[in-house]
């Protein structure tokens, strides 16, 4: 019955919801993440799930607090975790697509806990960005379990894929695309911000396979696509010319760091001759 | 001075930049670009603001957006880009798929530096609605006003090959700026904190809008293609009177799978759509909306209007810029102008070599060519022998 693959072990069903620090620039963040092991790590797991097949998953929550977990399939599905403890949930099918799994509580959203599925994704060559953007003093005030002003406006200071801001985004072989000329690759994102994000691709066009939001955008063909909050999206993309082409968010406030240019949401796609 | 922003408004609106419909006219000549860091556009309320924007050389000045592109599909492109001002730039093709050596990145392609050349090749392959901007400090350069649109004309009259035939076009580029940064560039950081605060159609906002060349017309039985893009920091959302009827065809340069009909699109930064409209009766005019929605915090910011009406209401002709009358033209030491007032006298890449304000204008000392002669008002070009 556990049909489930994930990030780093075969067969693993079970993840930890992990504390730490995640540090860019001159800032070291209180960090929440969905982990394959009981150690942090500051990538958030991902998941190969079956396409329309309920499987089972054991999260740990090794926090010291209870959190929420959520994932946004057709049917929500929702269920709490309690500080230390360990749930089996029964997950339910999921259609073919990208699906954004995470901590819907104000603590766990703020801090991070934002995973991806990809639900019957099985071609060789897959890549993946879960998106996110970071507020510092939010963070802080999280971590301190203290109330988050939410209607004082929200300045993002960084932005990252898969938690990598560029440059660091070239070292993330998940997020990295490269492949050669003639391939087909899929690339799986998510929104787990607590903003709109939008990429334009360099060089290509991508068609887009599934989207849980979007979803009458199945089909179309785009270089720039935008990625609401919460949202995931299948994209299909053929390396139809060699070179090294930038993929980046397109509200040019998200590739920067800390407001240095460039920085954040932009990647790179390297199609070898 | 009121008078003198009227009409350079009007210019603006004219030369570079009318969102009036423009009908299939054959292909120009390729276009020679160049860029500067010195241009000027003039807010709705007045105000003068320093842009960094592209031009043409045959005009010799920048405007914010920068030349409307046009081509036909499969047209081999050589785009010839002149750099006089003082920082290096680029033009990425934006949604043209060009290779990495044309892409515009600097870092992955090529920079033109400070007095320096370069052409960016490329073939037209598909049609659609397409951008530019500079890619040299993206978030810097963009926001100043480094951008403009492209648009790739399908050849037999149709949006695209087996789709519907349209009657012209109408470009309208979103985008915004952030005042004070345009006023202190050097300034401008932190860039993740870029706040918009004016909302632009083809650089024009509000009351900006109200003027002949911005009010959009085709005949009632006809469908105006609108060929919507965004550069902005904001998403941008049309609302259309449901009697237009308004139709997407298109997005980012492809057919959408299956048009849809839709009162309401929202167009995010970079992204491109083509609509087609159709007035409801010859007795038709009326407006659509344009709001721009704060992308962080998903907060209305602002809204402009755009006329739309059937063309048998176009009673006011379109205004034509008022042209200089040089004397002699072409000329060997000196050349006339009617009255006296400041002046600017630009070779074909860009580069300001004259200024003055008097009626007689010495060109003795320059060399052998075609040039520029710019007034508040007009661009008028003559000849040194």
């Amino acid at each position: 019955m556990f049909c489930l693959t994930s990030s780093t072990v075969t067969g693993q069903n079970t993840i930890w919801i992990n504390t730490g620090e995640w540090m860019q620039s001159a800032d070291t963040m209180p960090a929440l993440r969905f982990n394959s092991t009981a150690v942090f790590d500051t990538v958030n797991t991902f998941f190969n799930a079956p396409e329309n097949e309920a499987w089972e998953l054991t999260v740990i929550n090794t926090d010291s607090v209870e959190h929420n977990f959520t994932i946004n399939t057709s049917e929500i599905f929702s269920e709490n975790l309690p500080a230390g403890e360990e749930v089996i949930f029964e997950i339910p099918a999921m259609p073919f697509g990208t699906y954004r799994y995470y901590s819907s509580d104000e603590r766990g959203g703020v801090l991070g806990l934002s995973g991806l599925i990809k639900a019957g994704i099985d071609t060789e060559l897959q890549f993946h960005w879960n998106l996110n953007d970071w507020m510092p003093s939010r963070m802080d005030s999280a971590e301190a379990l203290s109330a988050i002003d939410w209607d004082s406006g929200y300045i993002p200071k960084y932005f990252s894929i898969n938690s990598h801001t560029y440059p660091n985004t070239a070292d993330d072989p998940l997020g990295t695309v490269t492949l050669n000329l003639g391939d087909s690759c899929v690339i799986s994102i998510t929104n787990g911000g607590f903003m709109e994000h939008v990429l334009h691709f360099h060089g290509f066009h991508v068609e887009i396979l599934s989207a849980t939001v979007q979803t009458s955008r199945v089909g179309w063909i785009k270089d720039t696509l935008p990625v609401h909050k919460g949202e995931g999206l299948t994209l299909l993309l053929v390396a139809e010319q060699a070179g090294i082409y930038p993929v980046h968010n397109h509200n040019l406030v998200a590739v920067t760091n800390a407001g240095f240019y460039p920085g954040g949401m932009l990647t790179m796609i390297t199609v070898q001759p | 001075m009121k008078e003198m922003n009227r009409l350079a408004i009007l210019l603006l609106c004219i030369t570079a930049t009318s969102i009036s419909a423009q009908s299939q006219q054959p292909q120009p000549p390729p276009p020679i670009m160049f860029a500067e860091m010195n241009g000027t556009m003039i807010l709705d309320d007045g105000m003068e603001l320093p842009i960094w924007g592209y031009g043409l050389t045959a005009e010799g000045f920048i405007t914010l957006p920068g030349p409307l592109l046009e081509y036909e599909t499969g047209d081999n492109v050589n785009l010839v880009f002149s750099n006089p001002s003082p920082e290096s730039h680029t033009i990425h093709l934006h949604g043209l798929d060009v290779n990495q050596a044309n892409d515009g990145v600097p870092t992955t392609s090529f920079q033109v530096v400070t007095g320096q050349n370069g052409v960016y090749n490329f073939t037209a392959s598909q049609p659609g609605t397409f951008l530019y901007h500079c890619h040299v400090t993206t978030t810097l350069h963009l926001t100043m006003g480094m951008y403009g649109m492209i648009l790739v004309r399908h050849p037999d009259g149709t949006l695209f090959e087996g789709g519907p035939t349209y009657h012209s076009d109408a470009p309208l580029l979103f985008s915004d700026l952030e005042i004070a940064t345009n006023l202190a560039p050097v300034q401008s950081y932190p860039f993740h904190d870029i706040r918009p605060d004016y909302f632009m159609v083809n650089g024009l906002s509000g009351s900006q809008l109200d003027d002949g060349p911005s009010i959009l017309s085709c005949p009632y039985g006809t469908q105006l293609a609108l060929r919507l893009g965004s550069m902005a920091y904001t998403r941008t959302r049309l609302i259309f009177p449901p009697s237009l009827n308004a139709t997407c065809w298109m997005s980012d340069g492809r057919p959408v799978p299956t048009p849809f009909s839709s009162d309401t699109l929202d167009i995010f930064p970079g992204e491109r759509f083509t609509v087609l409209i159709s007035p409801p009766s010859t007795t038709y005019d009326g407006t659509f909306e344009v709001q721009y929605w704060d992308m962080i915090n998903s907060q209305y910011s602002s809204s402009n209007f755009i006329r739309f009406r059937d063309t048998s209401l176009d009673t006011t002709p379109s205004p034509t810029p008022p042209s200089i009358i040089i004397s002699p033209n072409p000329a060997r030491n000196f050349i006339t102008i009617p009255a006296s007032e400041p002046w600017t006298v630009w070779d074909l890449s860009g580069r300001q070599i004259l200024s003055g304000h008097s009626s007689s204008i010495d060109i003795s000392t320059l060399p052998t060519g075609n040039y520029i002669l710019r007034t508040s008002v007009s661009s008028t070009s003559f000849v040194k022998h």
